[in-house]
């Protein structure tokens, strides 16, 4: 029994995912956690450092981190790298002036090393503001293409403010993870 | 021994006994020597075979011979190619030395095999000095070669494509899927994005030919004023690249983008999503929303009502004070966006560049005598107007 086969096992029995909530500042990190959460949206502050939230979804544990994304805290990513499983990058699709810096910064942390094998999930949010930009374009802008072959990913348009695709996220990024981490003996 | 024998009898049985005796030395030398006849036999056949099978290189002085030979004749060439190397930086020659170098590569690999075909009759010593002198002479072959030309560096070639397009179609057609939009869609509103990017766009009129953009940007002196009635509720409204302006949003709307202000005043109605402020110098922004991002500024001042607490990152020299602004049907707007009520939140900024107790240097509270009063554009107009 190699190690690998030994922290499988210890992760099926306990069911648990860490998941890593990135983007840009302003992009809607925190607001989509209290959202499929059931909290209260209506006054979230600006993340200063980061927020981690524990919930059930089907059968399983999430360990959601939902770091930071003004450009002070970007440096500090990299401490949370470690044994994520998968990644939400949240995109603020109304914010059109932005989308460069936001292609830099998640193709950044697509070279990491440790974030691999982590699945990734991509929130076009704020879909309820006319005029934002659709998925498919946001994923022409992004570059993310480039991942074909090479990272489980997958781009859903949502709202946190409505809670539309938020569920549909979800789901595709848990059932990814599962069918990884805990199908695959 | 019986008493009454005869003595002639005695003696003939004697001379029988000698007969048979000498006999059977006879027999016994006959014997003796067609054993030594055959042995001779064999071993000249044994002889001549052994004679016929050995390999007259299969002695150990041989090789020896052979190897030092064949090893000098290596390093005499490759010195002498090695000095036409130095010598000589010339493309061509540097291409017909590769191909020389590459046939003396081979004469090293002959060498080689000699060792290992051979090994079966070396000496252990023997072998292992001749193995480390091949390797030796191999290695500064190929240097020479690496030198002249450096090896190709290893690299994944592309697959097929038409594999390639074939998995690339499945995730498009997923992504549709998932978000129900034809390609056409796509294409159509990809236009509309570019069209937005062009100046020219501030004018109310080309707002509304142009559906996906909302806002007012590369204007200088000018006085501003959107209503109600121009302002699209739930639409992004974004100011850029302007200077000595005045602007008036007298309406909600759902979020405000604003970059690259100079002496510029900003009166907003409630924002009921976020607003993100960056690139602002010397100006004042009266602003009511749920959240508000300061980036980049200097020597401005902000007028806010916020439900959560505005943060400042890059900044210096802003200062906060209590939202105060005014225009026909603002309560109603307020409530709506649920920003009736003072937060006081308006001072509980937290500057992301500043993470000590004590109170950051970069912003400050704007002292209560050198606020402006509540303005409107109607009070402004009455002033300045057309």
């Amino acid at each position: 029994m190699g190690l690998l086969t030994i922290i499988k096992k210890v992760k099926k029995k306990e069911k648990e995912m860490r998941i890593l909530m990135v983007g840009l500042d302003n992009a809607g990190k925190t607001t989509i956690v209290k959202r499929i959460n059931g909290e209260d949206t209506s006054s979230i502050s600006p993340t200063l450092g980061f927020n981690i939230k524990t919930m059930q979804y089907n059968s399983f544990r999430l360990n959601i981190w939902d770091v930071g994304g003004q450009k002070t805290l970007r440096s500090y990513w990299r401490n949370y790298y470690e044994q994520t499983d998968g990644m939400v990058w949240v995109v603020d699709s109304s914010d059109l002036r932005r989308l460069n810096d936001c292609r830099h910064e998640l193709h950044g942390l697509l070279k990491q090393e440790k974030l691999a094998g982590a699945s990734l999930l991509i929130f076009a949010n704020k879909q309820d503001i006319k005029g934002a930009m659709t998925p498919q374009e946001i994923a022409r802008v992004l570059n993310l293409e480039v991942m074909d072959g090479s990272r489980h990913w997958q781009i859903i348009g949502c709202s946190a403010v409505t809670g539309e695709g938020l569920l549909a996220g979800f789901d595709w990024l848990v059932s990814d993870i599962g069918s990884r981490i805990y199908m695959l003996e | 021994m019986d008493p009454n024998q005869n003595p002639s009898q005695a003696y003939k049985k004697r001379h029988f006994r000698a007969a048979t005796l000498e006999k059977k030395r006879a027999v016994m030398e006959e014997r003796l020597q067609s054993h030594y006849d055959s042995y001779l036999r064999d071993s000249t056949i044994r002889k001549s075979q052994t004679a016929a099978i050995a390999d007259p290189r299969e002695s150990l002085d041989a090789f020896l011979a052979v190897f030092s030979q064949r090893r000098e004749e290596i390093c005499v060439c490759f010195a002498e190619k090695k000095a036409a190397l130095l010598s000589s930086p010339n493309v061509e020659d540097v291409a017909s030395l590769k191909v020389e170098l590459e046939s003396l590569l081979l004469e090293v690999g002959k060498l080689q095999k000699l060792v290992a075909d051979s090994s079966f009759y070396l000496p252990t010593y023997t072998m292992q000095s001749a193995q480390a002198t091949v390797t030796k002479l191999k290695e500064e072959v190929e240097t020479a070669m690496s030198d002249l030309l450096p090896k190709r560096k290893f690299s994944f070639r592309g697959k097929s494509t038409t594999t390639k397009t074939a998995s690339f179609q499945g995730i498009q057609d997923e992504q549709n899927a998932v978000v129900n939009n034809s390609f056409q869609g796509i294409q159509d509103k990809q236009d509309a994005v570019v069209n937005n990017s062009s100046p020219g766009n501030q004018d109310k009129q080309d707002d509304a030919v142009n559906p996906s953009f909302q806002g007012i940007q590369d204007m200088q002196d000018a006085v501003l004023v959107r209503d109600a009635k121009d302002l699209e509720e739930d639409r992004e409204f974004r100011l850029s690249n302007l200077s000595n302006c005045r602007v008036y949003l007298q309406g909600k709307f759902t979020t405000l983008y604003v970059n690259k202000l100079r002496n510029c005043h900003v009166y907003a109605g409630p924002v009921t999503g976020s607003v993100l402020i960056e690139e602002v110098q010397g100006s004042l922004f009266m602003l009511a929303s749920h959240q508000i991002r300061i980036h980049s500024t200097t020597a401005t001042d902000f007028y806010l009502r916020v439900r959560s607490r505005p943060i400042v990152e890059y900044t210096k020299g802003v200062r906060f004070a209590p939202y105060a602004f005014h225009y026909s049907g603002i309560e109603k707007d307020l409530q709506a966006a649920n920003l009736m009520e003072e937060t006081g939140l308006w001072e509980s900024v937290d500057d992301f560049r500043w993470l000590r107790a004590v109170q950051s240097p970069n912003w400050s509270v704007l002292p209560s005598d050198q606020r402006i009063s509540m303005e409107g554009p109607s009070q402004f107009e009455a002033e300045n107007g057309p």
